[in-house]
């Protein structure tokens, strides 16, 4: 499904910090696994995966190192830092409190469709 | 050995497409590099599980769709890595940025200087050599005497420089050595006496040589305060030359002044004594502030043998009327003190070297210009970032009224600057006031002291002719007008009257009240320090009874 870029914008970095919370990633790795998560519902575009990346190591929310696979490839793997995880923990509160707003609002329908 | 995997090239249009946005990144070629190996890598996973080429090409080409448009991604990734700087790297980068604008609005301030050039339209030492001179016929030129009486000169024995400055005072060998140094400079001597009949005397300032800026006057050439103060010091070399023998000249004649009185040549000494005054005050009254300031000294000495010569010798009255007409010539004849004519020229040299100008009386004030333009060194830094310097016409305006101001008050006498209410204008804002204004103040100090001293000669020989004539001293300076001795009555300078005169039991007191203007009542002067001087800051300039 092709979600409105906006839509997608401010939950962005959480999805991705949501999914760097079980384990280090490198960029190929995190698109496939928010596809995967999300049921092949939610796709980063690559174009704003990368620049979203550098701008949550710049906040210092995800850090990031060179790492060569055991395929030999060399690879940039991203990992939540402790302010990564705070921050998560914070967005995913309020995330649900918007879902439940949401839900109040369409009278129920989003969690009937669950 | 560990061997390097190999895995299989990128399809051309991944491999450019990734070429392209990296360069578009224009950032560190670190940052670039990393993001090179970063997206290389996403595409070889991409593809990695891609059977056949022709499959692997239309994935690629998928890829690169969805990485969208390069130039907005590049531009994304940009700022992106720009917020992974560190804080100390991003202020580095902040202060370079403030320290580049700093330099950027200083080279701007300071470009200005460096536009433009002057137009010298003003050869100044022709102009100061027609302006003394006025267009009159060199034979009435008294300097041609004074050159060659100086080129006749020997140098003296050392019993000039370190004996005793009196004849009197000395030995048989030194008076011996005298003699001698004196018959062989006769003929400098005369010339020197030639000198002083002469009419007028006029200095002359060879050109710099080359001089290649004042070959085009009038059209515009590259000459700055270097080239100002170029011609200063040329001007002042040629001064300090001419200066240098002139007073070797001077002292040879007040010891020729002394041997005359010691051989009863009394009128030969007292015409030599006019003739030292007469030079003096020719160089006193034309030229820059150091031939002024040489030329009263020279003056001061003339009188100084005077008042020797009336000391000790016993001279007639016809000698003593024929000798205060020429006195009273010369005095009647004095151009005002600090003709500054010659400094201000100087300036306005400097002026028009270091201001464009636009035709129209005004200009921009170049580099070589800053220090004149600026009132002070404070105020230099100011000026130049405000871009406030003043213009040509401001500076010279300030020339103008400085001048103004020093022609108004060299009229005055130093009694009537004291007495005169504070000056609201004294107060100023132009740095070479605080240079030049003290050297013109000096020089008028000397001016009237000079002045001082005639008065006090003119008076002393009315006083020897009354006593001469009556057998008796006078008991008031105004007796000697109402004999018609003295033209007008003998002026203090230093007080609002008269000078001081009283008889004594030896003879007469004869005193100015001198510098600190209050009447010690002929309490000889003496110095700061305390030491005694004719001229000291303190007590009263005593002219008679004649001390050594």
């Amino acid at each position: 499904m092709k979600f409105e870029s906006q839509l997608l914008k401010g939950i962005a970095p959480t999805v991705v910090l949501e999914i760097l919370s079980r384990g280090p990633m490198y960029g190929y790795e995190l698109c496939k696994a928010i596809e995967q998560r999300s049921n092949e519902i939610l796709s980063l575009g690559k174009g704003t995966l990368y620049p979203l990346l550098y701008n949550l190591e710049a906040k210092k929310l995800v850090g990031a190192q060179w790492e060569v696979a055991e395929s030999g490839r060399k690879r940039r793997y991203y990992a939540i830092t402790s302010k990564g995880k705070t921050q998560l923990d914070g967005q995913k509160s309020q995330l649900k409190e918007l879902v439940k707003g949401l839900d109040f609002v369409f009278g129920g329908a989003l969690s009937s469709t669950r | 050995m560990v061997e390097k995997p190999t895995f299989d090239p990128l399809p051309v249009g991944a491999s450019k497409f990734i070429e392209g946005l990296v360069k578009k990144v224009r950032y560190r070629k670190k940052v670039r590099q990393d993001v090179h190996a970063e997206l290389q890598a996403h595409f070889e996973d991409a593809l990695s599980d891609c059977a056949s080429s022709q499959e692997r090409e239309q994935l690629a080409a998928t890829l690169i769709a969805e990485f969208g448009d390069p130039r907005f991604l590049a531009r994304l990734i940009r700022r992106g890595k720009k917020r992974c700087r560190p804080v100390w790297v991003k202020g580095m980068i902040r202060l370079a940025q403030v320290a580049a604008l700093c330099v950027l609005y200083l080279v701007l301030c300071v470009s200005r200087l460096f536009i433009g050039a002057p137009t010298i339209k003003v050869d100044t030492i022709a102009w100061l050599n027609e302006s003394v001179r006025q267009g009159r016929d060199e034979s009435l030129n008294a300097r041609h005497d004074l050159i060659e009486a100086c080129s006749l000169l020997s140098k003296g024995p050392s019993i000039l420089t370190k004996g005793p400055r009196l004849i009197q005072d000395m030995n048989d060998v030194q008076r011996q050595a005298v003699e001698a140094y004196l018959t062989e400079n006769q003929p400098a001597l005369d010339h020197f006496r030639q000198a002083a009949t002469k009419p007028h005397y006029w200095p002359y300032y060879a050109p710099v040589e080359p001089m290649p800026e004042l070959t085009g006057i009038g059209t515009v050439t590259v000459p700055g305060m270097m080239d100002s103060m170029a011609m200063i010091a040329h001007l002042m070399n040629q001064c300090m030359e001419s200066i240098r023998t002139v007073r070797q000249l001077a002292f040879a004649m007040e010891y020729q002044i002394q041997w005359e009185t010691e051989q009863g040549q009394i009128d030969q000494a007292l015409a030599d004594c006019v003739a030292l005054i007469q030079c003096g005050r020719f160089m006193a009254g034309t030229g820059f502030l150091i031939e002024e300031m040489v030329g009263v000294a020279i003056a001061a000495l003339g009188h100084r043998s005077t008042l020797r010569v009336l000391d000790v010798a016993d001279v007639n009255e016809t000698l003593l009327a024929s000798t205060y007409r020429k006195f009273d010539a010369i005095l009647r004849s004095d151009k005002p003190f600090m003709p500054a004519d010659f400094e201000k020229a100087l300036i306005n040299d400097l002026v028009q070297r270091c201001f464009t100008d636009d035709g129209r009386g005004n200009g921009r004030v170049l580099a070589s210009g800053m220090i004149l333009a600026a009132s002070s060194t404070t105020s230099l830094l100011k000026d130049l970032l405000l871009f406030d310097f003043p213009d040509r016409q401001e500076i010279t305006q300030k020339i103008n009224t400085f001048y103004e101001r020093v022609e108004a008050q060299s009229g005055l006498s130093p009694w009537q600057l004291h007495e005169r209410p504070a000056d609201s204008e004294d107060t100023h804002d132009f740095w070479y006031m605080d240079t030049v204004g003290p050297a013109l103040a000096r020089v008028a100090e000397l001016g009237w002291r000079l002045k001082t001293d005639t008065e006090a000669t003119l008076a002393i020989i009315g006083i020897q002719h009354y006593h001469a004539t009556q057998g008796t001293l006078p008991s008031t300076l105004e007796e000697l007008l109402q004999a018609g001795l003295v033209g007008s009555i003998p002026r203090d300078y230093y007080s609002d009257g008269p000078l001081a005169y009283q008889r004594t039991d030896e003879g007469f007191l004869l005193y100015s009240r001198g510098e600190d203007m209050k009447d010690d009542g002929g309490r000889p002067a003496v110095t700061a320090e305390g030491k005694k001087h004719k001229h000291g800051a303190h007590g009263d300039w005593v002219y008679w009874p004649v001390t050594p």
